[in-house]
């Protein structure tokens, strides 16, 4: 028997997966992925919420989530190739110039 | 069977200045798709919008209710943001050319942007429901990326628009991660609902015992704690704001900031206000909050002494400014609400003319961005430096102007809430920000040019702009930015000189319908 907890388990695990590994990793794409982790695991929640409430606003919010982060995917995109025709890197320890 | 509701009038007539705003934003981006010719019109466009959006929501100030079934505000708090945020739009679009002009950005592009980055603040300032509230955030932020990142020919620029891209869609998780777990606590993601659940002694003694209410608010607070640039979540600000084109950092730390604010006051000056009524949940969150004030105002002002980057130290200046509102939202009152709003008005002023006149010095002597190249400014243009002097005597809290009378509403509001020894914090942070604040007015007038004050220190007066700024002297485009900064110059006299043209409005703001 699934329970609420379960999902909500699964999900704060996937959010921490992706947190860890936006703060360990160190290459830009992966990030990247690493940040659709993480909204995917609240995505989770979201519908994991919605079924245990009975109410659909969850199920809604997963969508405008979707469309958000389809947006957020291509102008991040965009934003790594603009640098990487300017440093051909996208290893963000190697972009530095912003540091004091 | 529940019943499809159509869209009303009423609707309709409460969305307006979003409307007008996103409509000429898409207007702008077609002209400039099929117009190839450099021409003005975009910019003009942009600004009869913005004016547009500022009279629908004059027109709206006066309503107080709900639109869109509860999910959208439309009051005279909604309105006055809208309002705020269309005037910070204009600010920026009249600078843009003069700033922009130089480097490969079709100007049109610029002008969309902000067009839909300010319709995402207006969904910020008016979200009932935390799906708006999300939207809107996605909606001013992904505007902002590129808008950071407009400079395609420069490493630092790129780099800039990567940072805040990374960040901004990391802080966007925790948000949401947030309005999830809230969801789950409440059952819905009305503000509404959640403020009358909370009215509730029942239902609001079992909210708050549960951790799961306790995770959520934190999540949210840290994805409002990153949009504001408060410590400790502050550490993309410098970066992004010293990287991205001058206008576009004038305009991200003014108005982004402000939408934030805005949401952030709904969320837990409205929604979350009840809590009061529990002690103990009310001492948590406000110390919760009041941490994160003292914290950014102490942070910001003392680092802000350190930079020898004109950008840098506007932008740490911007992390103690947040600081100082913060305090105003930890009131948890309506009072504190007031008070951050006329903050936010008099701040996006200041501080959009202060990156304006900062513009100005980096095309004239390319580079120019460092505190040396304001040394004997006074003597050679006496009406920037002018101009800089009001908006760093603004910044500092000085009265007459409307700098003055911000920090005084808002630490007025701090004490009367029981946060006294946090106002005193504020207080002495901010006798503290006047040192770097008349260091400038120091150089400006008191010093001759090249005379070395602050040295420049090797490797960062990397300029963002190309070989050849000799020839910037003749730009055009200077009118509308002239015409921008003296709207800020005189707009903060006359908000210091007259401070009830706002707070009188801001005292309809959570009218009960």
């Amino acid at each position: 028997m699934t329970t609420l907890t379960n999902y909500l388990a699964v999900s704060a695990v996937l959010f921490i997966i992706g947190t860890a590994g936006v703060l360990f990793r160190r290459n830009a794409i992966i990030i990247f992925m690493c940040i659709e982790l993480m909204l995917n695991a609240v995505n989770l929640t979201l519908i994991a919420f919605s079924q245990f409430l009975g109410n659909q606003t969850g199920q809604i919010l997963v969508f405008f989530v979707m469309t958000v982060a389809a947006a957020e995917a291509a102008v991040g995109l965009a934003i790594v190739i603009a640098l990487f025709r300017n440093k051909e890197t996208v290893e963000i320890d190697k972009i530095n110039l912003l540091r004091l | 069977m529940p019943t499809i509701t159509q869209v009303t009038t009423t609707d309709l007539i409460a969305v307006l200045p979003l409307l007008v705003l996103a409509g000429t934003g898409m207007v702008v981006l077609m002209w400039d798709a099929f117009e190839k010719r450099p021409s003005r019109i975009p910019l003009t466009l942009a600004v009869v919008g913005s004016l547009g959006a500022i009279a629908a929501a004059l027109a709206n100030i006066d309503h107080n209710g709900r639109a869109f079934r509860g999910m959208l505000l439309d009051s005279t708090y909604s309105n006055f943001y809208a309002i705020i945020f269309s005037i910070a739009a204009i600010l920026a679009v009249l600078l843009a050319e003069r700033n922009l002009k130089d480097e490969e950005v079709v100007i049109g592009e610029f002008a969309g942007l902000v067009l839909f980055a300010a319709c995402g603040m207006v969904m910020l300032a008016s979200g009932m429901d935390l799906i708006v509230t999300f939207l809107g955030l996605e909606t001013m932020s992904i505007a902002f990326y590129v808008m950071a990142g407009l400079f395609r020919k420069s490493v630092r620029s790129n780099e800039a628009a990567l940072k805040y891209f990374l960040l901004g869609s990391f802080s966007a998780g925790f948000f949401l991660y947030g309005i999830a777990l809230l969801y789950g606590t409440f059952g819905s993601t009305n503000l509404d609902v959640m403020h009358r659940l909370l009215l509730n002694p029942a239902d609001a003694a079992r909210i708050v015992s549960t951790p799961i209410f306790w995770m959520g608010t934190a999540m949210l607070l840290v994805g409002f704690a990153f949009k504001i640039a408060a410590f400790p979540f502050h550490q993309w600000a410098p970066d992004v704001y010293d990287g991205a084109p001058t206008v576009v950092s004038g305009f991200m730390s003014t108005a982004g900031k402000a939408a934030a604010f805005s949401a952030f006051v709904l969320v837990f000056d409205v929604a979350l206000a009840p809590v009061v009524a529990n002690t103990a949940a009310q001492d948590k969150l406000q110390f919760i909050l009041c941490l994160l004030a003292v914290g950014s105002m102490v942070y910001g002002n003392i680092t802000a002494i350190a930079q020898t980057n004109v950008k840098r130290m506007l932008a740490y200046s911007s992390i103690a400014h947040a600081g100082y509102m913060l305090l105003g939202v930890a009131t948890l009152n309506a009072e504190g609400s007031r008070a951050v709003a006329v903050y936010l008005t008099v701040y996006t002023l200041m501080q959009i003319g202060a990156f304006g006149v900062v513009a100005f010095i980096e095309k004239e002597s390319d580079g120019g961005l460092f505190l040396n190249d304001y040394a004997g400014l006074a003597r050679r243009k006496p009406m920037l430096a002018f101009i800089m002097t009001i908006m760093m005597l603004s910044l500092a809290g000085i009265p007459p102007l409307g700098g003055f009378f911000g920090k005084y509403y808002l630490f007025a509001a701090a004490i009367r809430a029981g946060l006294t020894p946090y106002a005193v914090i504020g207080v002495i942070a901010s006798l503290v920000s006047v040192y770097f604040y008349l260091r400038l007015i120091v150089l400006m007038y008191f010093r001759e040019q090249g005379e070395t004050a602050y040295g420049t220190e090797i490797g960062k007066s990397v300029s963002i702009l190309p070989a050849g700024g000799g020839a910037a002297l003749a730009i055009p485009g200077t009118t509308g930015a002239w015409a921008a900064l003296i709207l800020a110059a005189v707009g903060l006299l006359v908000l210091g000189v007259a401070p009830a043209i706002m707070t009188g409005v801001v005292q309809n703001f959570f009218v009960q319908p």
